[in-house]
């Protein structure tokens, strides 16, 4: 359906919407109208994916000067699902715009051609290895992790200069086609992975190129988080983006880590060694080029005293190299290639998280062993520098420091360097240091300044090209450490070095490891707050809201977590805090191993099993707790009772092993025979692999999922947090247990249309801390009986939910209430307007006696008062904020601040915040906007006795103070400095707009669409002030 | 038994009140658009909202074909997991067996000229009690014996999983062990083996298991089932199984789950009605029209003077006879023990067509 929402067009693809995706744009609007960043939660199954989709691209269509819309997934299935979507859309848009145009007069054939003109290029970028389309390559299936290394050794520039002097060297064809005619391909509509290789197939060309090629000019770019946040990556990939992009992060609620996955290294004995040898190497290959071609490695020397090479990445790199072989076309060529195979490197690891989602510490090193295999890899590939592993505000400007210049130099210099670490790892109890000490100890044990260290990643990769390196993998430990050395000296703060003589792996086996942990998840992340206009992150678990905007430290403008409009309780969570003789039932760490919880636990999992039929998981909280508690269940029969009604399945650390376990389940599920899945809250399963339907219909959480808290990077980061950003250890902690709850509680449930049971077992989701920070989807449904529960009693209440969720479905009477037909949609636009009519005749009176404003206000304000109760305290009670809560009625409450700290602190029950953009950016912003406030709140209480007494006379003031706050909040976000600055015209200008705001939202009685005075005033209010 | 049907008729559409969830009842009263107080509302409906559901069943009579030759088969699981759950007191197996005495004597009051066999599927196996028959009788006394193997049952041993009490084919049956839908669903086609291609196969699958094990791949008995065109309802006690629902689906029979005893006896009632042919003119695989038409013979009640044997070798002093061989036969509805022609009274014939010309 085709609707109008705040008077934007949006295509719709389906004939229905649900209610909080009606919301759900309409914030999104609040959102993108600010040019500011939003956090918003909406239950997984509500269709959020083409609710973002859809909108986003109408905002495009409406408003082109927006740039492309960047949509970030975790994994390919999800990125596919999501273009999928998008092509719906497309389509759906396309179709409307073409029968529009035929309505307005035109011809079929001018009519297809105006819709054509709206299209879209949507593409979605992944892995060389899930885009290669080469036989050869592909045919090896045995060694598809080499696929990156394979084509960089058929396509790198200086192969290809080869291959012109020597027939026998082997090219992509694919590459070469690519190369010779796809740049100047017309591309057109979506494309998925699979369109993608469909197409290459077709026309020859390298899918991967292809796409790396048409993200320049694409409208919607679908790719992994990594291409967006991990820094060697982002810089070449998504470098070249435009600010105005809007930049989506879906299921964000893991976002943190894998921000700080991203800048964490991990070292080991392993990985020293092989540095050692890889420098080792690299000294011989030196020496033998020194004696084959002194000239490459002096034009090197030369190229890095000028400084080039570093800040710019790859392309310009290469540019620059390709230009000194001769200025042909091949610069540009050089620069094309250099860009690709670089993101070669960033697409391996990629793929390394994409080939599961990285939560867990256990796929940690791995990760961080690809991603910077990743890096050399991309070096070999002749002229592509792949980006230095640190923030472009860090990148260093100079030139590379004399000393590591000459390439002999280097490797002798980085042989110390792995020397004094191969020495440092070697300790018998944990320890940890900062950045700074650790530099300071090496300087002193090696002599040496640790300035050098800073380039290490830059140099070696600049070394590894002009060796020409083709067995890129193989140095993957020396490129490991140039990675943390680098880090290590960029970035005094936020870090942390973490060195244990155990591997969490081997408890007992010394096997040290060396650590440089990321602390501070924003570090990452901030570029991408800084660079883009909009960031949007959104999932069905981000609650409590507060804390994201915290850990990651930006200011969204709206935060909003929406209910499920059901017309059927289709979840049901149970909290089981008592076992059947009464032992509180919790893991907590001091009655964990008591064997009278484990077995109560069992009895939970037995009346569980024995009464869902199906498909059931299980999570428990860490690996060791599972291998304890199922060994106890062993010996006493419990698991026996459980194989009675249905078989067992265990997640392990082995993927290969797990991924068979779970086909096995579903095959258990599908023939009826039901299967209990045992799976750990923090793994991949709870992350990634989805129990919809009969394959869960019941989720038993054993115990609360919190991290372990004697990790030495953990509580290093914790520290961390509670020094900068003043979070409680117990509070990030809490958080962090109950989100990883609420996705495991979520896999049962995909769609409306889906049910399934909820067990909490611990007695401490119970209390009122630990539940309230559940998404507000799954505290909607907990029921107060449902909250204190035997396993017995659970049991039975599950067996007769399931009786009833297994009733037919009565479609029709999801409409109107939770689905809304086009009619529903259309009035609730047509009140919205009719509002804003009346508000505005209300100005053109004057603030006067218009009856029909002062009126709406009237009713407003009364109803505003009746229903905000003890909440509309004198302080924040303006006018705006009860009528915004008069309308709350069906949608999530909204509420509007004044704006800054103040107000959104007053919020409380509130689960929904506006907040004006800028009004604290930064500390210091934060205490202007304070001050400010005061002055607000002192000129609220003047207005107040008017409101009582006229109605019609608080418009105006309430208009009046809209407009000054307006002013002041462009004032303190622009120059920071007086509201002074501002002309007179301009702040009338800007009080005239915000005056025509603030009617329109103190008018408003029904749920109609929120204008977003709170934000559209101040940003309004800038443009003018803006010279 | 009699006391079991007592004590229903005190709650005859419900559950007892100390069985009920816990009720808010003053979270029930709402606020009207008006502004006065309202008792009910959205979130009072509970466990009455299948009836409002049921009632809201189109009754706009709509011109269909419909077999009114049925042969149905009524399967009861017989394992051991409804014979221990308690939800439905005193458990799952008994509420069905109960449901299921009422469920065939309705049966056959709406389709006189239909046949009904009954299966029971316990100890992971399947065994018809009773043949396909065209009176209430032999299925009738078919589920005293289950009810008798029910109250038989030992609570401990159920519980303790197999007792050794395997079905085997010359002992009694006794109720235990596993369901398995494999062996229902094929022991429910061998026991229409014998119907022919025009009359409609049905199956009506009531089980308060879980969980099925099997042997055997189930994706190949249900494809054995469309095959063979019998059309398999589930009603379940347990929920929703999703083989069942599957095998439904497949074979275009309903799958129903029962929220409480009431509501089994309802949905089981909806089986009373023949289904609809939906293959009416297709022609069958050898190209035989699909609905062929069936000769009837209406006999004569002849009372004779002595006793007669009739050829089920009962002595009986009154008879029909066939109107084509003249060969006598004790009961109508029946088929012709000689010429094989089918027997019934023009009042059954009657009564079986309300279901295509409804009394409007």
């Amino acid at each position: 359906m085709r609707f109008m929402l705040d008077g934007l067009e949006v295509f719709f693809p389906y004939d229905f919407i649900y209610k909080e995706q009606y919301s759900y744009m309409q914030e999104l609007k609040k959102a993108l109208d600010a040019k500011g960043d939003c956090l918003l939660e909406m239950p997984t199954g509500t269709g959020k994916t083409v609710t973002l989709l859809s909108f986003i691209t109408s905002y495009q269509l409406a408003h082109p000067e927006t740039g492309k819309l960047i949509y970030c997934t975790r994994t390919v299935p999800e990125m596919t699902k999501a273009v999928e979507e998008l092509k719906r859309v497309v389509a759906y848009r396309h179709e409307e715009l073409r029968k529009d145009a035929v309505a307005s007069g035109s011809d079929d054939a001018a009519a297809e051609a105006t819709a054509a003109a709206a299209d879209l290029l949507g593409i979605c970028l992944s892995s060389r290895r899930n885009m290669c389309v080469h036989p050869r390559v592909m045919s090896n299936e045995s060694d598809r992790e080499r696929v990156d290394a394979q084509c960089r050794s058929m396509t790198a520039q200086w192969v290809r200069s080869r291959a012109e002097a020597d027939p026998s060297v082997r090219l992509c064809e694919f590459f070469e086609n690519y190369d010779r005619l796809g740049t100047d391909a017309d591309l057109r509509g979506i494309y998925t992975l699979d369109d993608l290789k469909a197409a290459g197939q077709e026309h020859g060309w390298c899918p991967y190129f292809l796409a790396r090629h048409a993200i320049s000019f694409a409208n919607v770019v679908v790719y992994n988080y990594q291409y967006m946040l991990d820094p060697k990556i982002a810089n070449l990939v998504s470098r070249e983006l435009e600010d105005k992009s809007i930049v989506v992060f879906d299921e964000a609620h893991n976002i943190d880590n894998v921000c700080i996955e991203a800048l964490s290294v991990t070292l080991d004995r392993g990985t020293l060694e092989g540095a050692a040898r890889n420098l080792g190497r690299l000294a011989a290959e030196v020496k033998r080029l020194k004696s084959t071609n002194v000239q490459r490695l002096q034009d090197e020397y030369a190229r890095l005293a000028r400084g080039l090479g570093l800040a710019a990445g790859g392309a310009l790199a290469g540019a620059h190299e390709g230009g000194r072989s001769d200025a042909e076309p091949s610069t540009a060529l050089a620069a094309a290639s250099a860009a690709a195979a670089a993101a070669a490197g960033a697409s391996a690891a990629a793929a390394a998280a994409e080939s599961g989602p990285a939560s867990d510490s256990v796929s940690r090193p791995a990760q961080a062993a690809a991603a910077s295999a990743a890096g050399p890899a991309a070096a070999a590939g002749g002229e592509d520098l792949p980006a230095a592993p640190v923030l472009p505000t860090e990148l260093a400007e100079q030139a590379i420091p004399g000393n590591i210049r000459n390439a002999e130099l280097f490797v002798r210099f980085m042989r110390h360097v792995v020397r004094f670490l191969k020495d440092r790892i070697k300790v018998a109890h944990v320890d940890s240091e900062t950045p700074a000490s650790f530099l300071h100890r090496m300087g002193t044990t090696l002599s040496v300044d640790p300035k050098p260290l800073r380039f290490a990643y830059s140099r070696l990769n600049s070394l590894l090209r002009t060796l020409e390196v083709t067995e890129v993998d193989e140095f993957a430990p020396i490129s490991l450490v140039a990675d943390f050395a680098t880090l290590l000296a960029t970035y005094p703060k936020g870090f942390m070095v973490v060195l244990e003589p155990f591997n969490s792996r081997t408890p007992h086996i010394p096997d040290p490891i060396m650590q440089l942990a990321c602390l501070d998840a924003s570090l990452a992340v901030r570029p991408v707050f800084q660079k883009f206009q909009s960031v949007i992150l959104t999932s069905g678990t981000l609650s409590p809201l507060d804390m994201y905007p915290k850990i990651l430290n930006f200011h969204p403008v709206v935060r909003a977590s929406f209910e499920m409009s059901l017309t059927r309780p289709c979840i049901l969570p149970l909290v089981v805090s008592r076992g059947r003789d009464q032992t509180p039932l919790s893991t907590k760490f001091e009655t964990r191993d008591d064997q009278n919880v484990m077995r109560n636990y069992g009895d939970l999992v037995v009346q569980m099993a024995s009464t869902v039929p199906d498909g059931m998981v299980v999570f428990f909280p860490s690996y060791s707790y599972m291998e304890t508690i199922i060994t106890a269940w062993h010996e006493w029969g419990v698991l026996e009772r459980v194989e009675a009604h249905k078989l067992l399945f265990i997640e392990t650390k082995d993927i290969v092993a797990t991924t068979l376990s779970l086909g096995s389940f579903r095959r258990a599920c599908d023939s009826g025979r039901g299967a209990v899945f045992f799976s750990i809250a923090r793994g991949k399963v709870a992350e990634g692999i989805d129990f919809d339907r009969h394959y869960g219909r019941a989720v038993v959480l054993v115990g609360v999922p919190f991290q372990y808290t004697l990790s030495h990077v953990l509580r290093a980061r914790l520290a961390f947090m509670r020094d900068h950003y003043h979070i409680r250890e117990q509070d990030f902690l809490t958080f962090d247990a109950l989100r990883n709850s609420a996705q495991c509680v979520g896999r049962v449930i995909r769609s409306k249309r889906d049910y399934g049971v909820m067990v909490f077992g611990d007695m401490r989701y119970a209390r009122q801390d630990k539940r309230t920070k559940l998404p507000l989807w799954v505290q909607q449904a907990m029921r107060p009986a449902h909250l204190a529960l035997t396993p017995e009693l659970a049991a039975s209440v599950t067996a007769r939910f399931l009786r009833e969720m297994a009733q037919p479905e009565d479609a029709e009477a999801a409409v109107g209430t939770s689905l809304l037909r086009l009619e529903h949609v259309k009035s609730l636009e047509a009140a919205r307007l009719a509002d804003e009519a009346t508000a505005e005749k209300g100005v053109a009176v004057g603030g006067g006696a218009a009856g029909s404003a002062a009126d709406a206000i009237r009713e407003a304000l009364a109803g505003g008062f009746a229903a905000e109760g003890d909440r509309a305290k004198p302080g924040s009670s303006d006018p705006e904020h009860a009528a915004a809560a008069a309308t709350a009625e069906a949608m999530a409450a909204v509420s509007y601040p004044p704006r800054g700290a103040a107000g959104a602190t007053g919020l409380g029950a509130t689960q929904q915040s506006v907040s004006a953009p800028g009004a604290f950016s930064g500390l210091g912003g934060f205490l202007d906007a304070d001050d400010e406030d005061d002055e607000d709140d002192a000129e609220w209480m003047h207005v107040l006795p008017a409101a009582a007494s006229s109605a019609a006379g608080t418009a105006g003031v309430a208009a009046v103070s809209a407009g000054a706050s307006a002013a002041d909040v462009a004032a303190g976000e622009d120059v920071e400095d007086d509201p002074g600055v501002l002309s007179d015209e301009e702040a009338l200008a800007a009080q005239a707009e915000a005056e025509a705001e603030g009617l329109e939202a103190s008018s408003r009685k029904r749920p109609a669409p929120e204008g977003g005075r709170g934000l559209s005033a101040p940003k309004r209010a800038k443009a003018a002030a803006d010279p | 038994m009699s006391e079991k049907r007592g004590r229903e008729a005190e709650t005859p559409d419900d559950e007892y009140q100390w069985e009920r969830q816990y009720e808010r009842s003053w979270d029930t009263v709402q606020e009207d658009a008006a502004g006065r107080l309202v008792v009910g509302g959205a979130c009072g409906e509970g466990s009455t909202e299948w009836k409002r559901r049921a009632s809201a069943r189109p009754s706009v009579f709509t011109p269909s074909r419909r077999g009114l030759l049925r042969h149905l088969v009524v399967v009861l699981d017989c394992s051991a997991a409804p014979a221990l759950a308690r939800d439905l007191p005193p458990s799952r197996l008994t509420v069905a067996t109960l449901a299921l005495q009422a469920f065939v004597a309705g049966f056959f009051a709406a389709n006189p000229v239909a046949s009904v066999a009954l299966v029971a599927a316990s100890h992971g196996t399947a065994r018809t009690l009773a043949r396909l028959t065209n009176g209430p009788r032999t299925i009738l006394s078919a589920l005293a014996e289950v009810e008798v193997a029910d109250a038989n049952a030992d609570a401990e041993a159920l519980a303790a999983g197999d007792s050794g009490a395997g079905a085997g084919a010359g002992r009694a049956f006794a109720v235990g062990g596993d369901f398995s839908i494999v062996a229902a669903v094929t022991e429910a086609l061998g026991a229409l083996d014998s119907v022919p291609s025009y009359g409609k196969k049905e199956a009506l699958l009531v089980t308060g298991s879980i969980a099925t094990k099997d042997g055997s791949d189930v994706g190949a008995v249900i494809r054995s089932a469309v095959d063979r065109r019998m059309l398999v309802s589930v009603v379940s006690l347990a929920g929703e199984m999703h083989v069942c629902k599957r095998l439904a689906e497949e074979t275009s029979g309903g799958f129903a789950a029962a929220l409480h005893a009431a509501h089994l006896a309802e949905l089981l009632e909806a089986h009373f009605e023949p289904p609809e042919l939906d293959d009416v003119g297709a022609a069958g695989p050898n190209g035989e029209e699909r609905v062929p038409m069936e000769q009837v013979g209406f006999p004569r009640l002849a009372v004779g003077e002595a006793g007669m044997l009739l050829p089920e070798h009962r002595l009986t002093g009154e008879g029909f006879d066939c109107p084509r061989c003249k060969c006598r036969c004790g009961d109508v509805p029946s088929r012709c023990r000689v010429c094989g022609l089918r027997l019934m009274s023009a009042a059954h014939l009657a009564r079986s067509y309300h279901h295509i010309f409804p009394a409007m």
